[in-house]
């Protein structure tokens, strides 16, 4: 049975970054359906698709816009904020979305507004996705042109590459021309969020997936995927596998048919050591769990999570401390240094995971590496503590002999022969100049 | 202007009343309990919640909650690190 992509539909048979190849199949419909409904009959048939935010906390989308207060029940304007400032390693879906479906996302943009009653919308992107933004600034002149933005002024604000600019407080912070660092919660950003008004955050994804709802209903989006997980996600698979890239497959699908049956498994027919399922950021699944189907329970279950829909493969070849390390250094790098447990956390991390892998670690500092990700969980500001911890404890929980090993031999095992080998984290290879240079 | 509103909280099983907004700090304090702060000055400005230091147990919340930055809503119950492990350990886990 072929695979309907509902959020990448049609790009692959025609340019869709190309308004009038958009109306063709039938683009801005949806939105003119939306506007001659009430805002809150499109919130309710949100409610209805079950539709769950695709940024990764897999937050219900109807619930978050049913928070925002009412016209007249707060006297500030409200905003609509898409975060597409991804980052999340091994991530690259929203990219894929906003090059070939620009269009799509500019017209979940505009429903989205009308269905919380915004007049403006602010697109976060990351700093780094310039061609997504040229695409973007593209679709949207025509859209102007065309005078289908019916009042709502939409404002593509790029980032200057933090990682944390990704959750949603600092996300805003950043937005008002501030350091990006995260707010505490409460108040929310429903109740106070860009410029102490009411906003509301919503992923790329998540609002590409509103114009074909609104279109075809509901209901209709309900009866896709499987239950509490709902139609289809556009999982980016990378890592050791022979067709890597963005699929977009109904939620529920399994692992192994997403990896060796899309992906084309493993090059050379080396075997399976591991699989994270939804970016850097979450635990990761051994060999075993392949047959885990990709949903919000069976994840939970597995004590995993789909996060930001991000597949990495992982074969034989890894060395599991180099891959902690490699993880644990990008979060040191991207912690913003505003709470206590990540900032100092981070840090402990790599330290005890750089001594793992010289060999040089005692039996106590694998135990403090553990009590350290203890005391980073759940004590944070924002997520990212969490994101770091979270990793790293379960690479030391499923793979504990591996790291045991790095400590009796007093060497990696995999003698300099791992995939990670000789890569640095993007943080080991900033260049710093230690000494001013003069000019002469 | 009328009289701010009362609050009920219970802070490590002490009662207290105190206005509706007073931060937790402020709260246990009048219930005669100390969070420790590290980063909480309210003389230069407003909390920050950045030191973890006051982290609290809220009933009802599944994750620990900085004292300095959460107001008294009636009915609130608080357990500070005296009377909660898991306090205990998020201030714990700073220093």
């Amino acid at each position: 049975m072929p695979i309907e992509a509902i959020v990448l539909g049609g790009a692959d048979e025609r340019d869709l970054t190309q308004l009038s190849e958009y109306r063709a199949v039938g683009g801005y419909d949806a939105l003119t359906k939306a506007r001659a409904m009430e805002p809150d009959a499109v919130v309710e048939e949100i409610l209805t698709s079950n539709l769950r935010g695709r940024g990764g906390a897999f937050f219900a989308t109807g619930r978050k816009a049913s928070f925002i207060p009412k016209p007249g029940q707060n006297p500030n304007p409200v905003y609509l904020t898409v975060n597409a400032d991804e980052s999340e390693p091994g991530t690259f879906k929203d990219r894929e979305i906003m090059l070939r479906v620009p269009h799509r996302l500019i017209e979940g943009c505009l429903i989205t507004a009308h269905a919380i009653a915004s007049t403006n919308v602010f697109i976060y992107l990351r700093g780094e996705y310039l061609d997504c933004f040229e695409v973007v600034r593209a679709a949207l002149e025509e859209v102007h042109g065309e005078g289908l933005l019916g009042g709502v002024t939409i404002v593509v604000h790029r980032g200057a590459g933090a990682y944390i600019c990704g959750e949603e407080t600092a996300l805003l912070e950043s937005l008002e021309g501030k350091r990006g660092q995260p707010r505490s919660k409460p108040p929310f950003p429903a109740i106070s969020g860009l410029y102490a008004s009411p906003t509301l955050i919503n992923n790329v994804e998540t609002i590409a997936t509103v114009p074909p709802i609104i279109q075809r209903g509901g209901a209709w989006y309900a009866g896709l995927g499987v239950e509490n997980s709902t139609g289809t996600r556009v999982f980016s698979l990378s890592g050791n596998v022979v067709r890597g890239g963005n699929y977009e497959l109904p939620l529920g699908t399994s692992l192994f048919e997403l990896v060796y049956d899309h992906g084309g498994g493993i090059p050379e027919d080396r075997k399976l050591k591991a699989i994270i399922p939804g970016g850097s950021s979450v635990p990761v699944l051994g060999a075993d769990e392949i047959h885990r189907r990709l949903d919000y329970d069976s994840m939970a279950e597995a004590g995993t999570m789909l996060g930001s829909g991000a597949v990495i493969v992982i074969d034989e070849r890894c060395c599991m401390v180099q891959l902690g390390l490699r993880v644990a250094q990008f979060y040191m790098h991207e912690s913003c240094g505003k709470c206590t447990p990540c900032r100092e956390g981070t840090r402990w991390m790599v330290q005890l995971l750089h001594k793992l892998e010289d060999g040089r670690a005692s039996q106590g500092e694998l135990d403090l590496l553990l009590d350290v990700c203890d005391r980073i969980l759940g004590k944070c500001l924002c997520p990212l503590g969490d994101a770091a911890a979270m990793p790293i404890a379960s690479y030391v929980d499923k793979f504990r002999e591996e790291f045991q090993e790095h400590i009796d031999a007093g060497r990696c095992p995999f003698g300099g022969e791992s995939s990670l080998e000789g890569l640095f984290a993007p943080v080991d290879q900033h260049t710093h100049d230690p000494v001013a240079q003069v000019p002469a | 202007m009328s009289a701010p509103e009362v609050v009920s909280v219970t802070v490590d099983e002490r009662a207290v009343q105190v206005s509706k907004g007073t931060g937790i700090v402020e709260t246990a304090l009048a219930a005669g309990v100390e969070i420790p702060v590290f980063c909480y000055e309210p003389r230069l400005g407003p909390p920050v919640g950045a030191c973890r230091m006051c982290l609290v147990e809220i009933e009802g919340m599944p994750k620990l909650q900085a004292g300095c930055t959460l107001t008294a809503q009636e009915g609130m119950v608080v357990r500070t690190a005296a009377t909660s492990a898991k306090a205990a350990e998020g201030q714990n886990a700073t220093l």
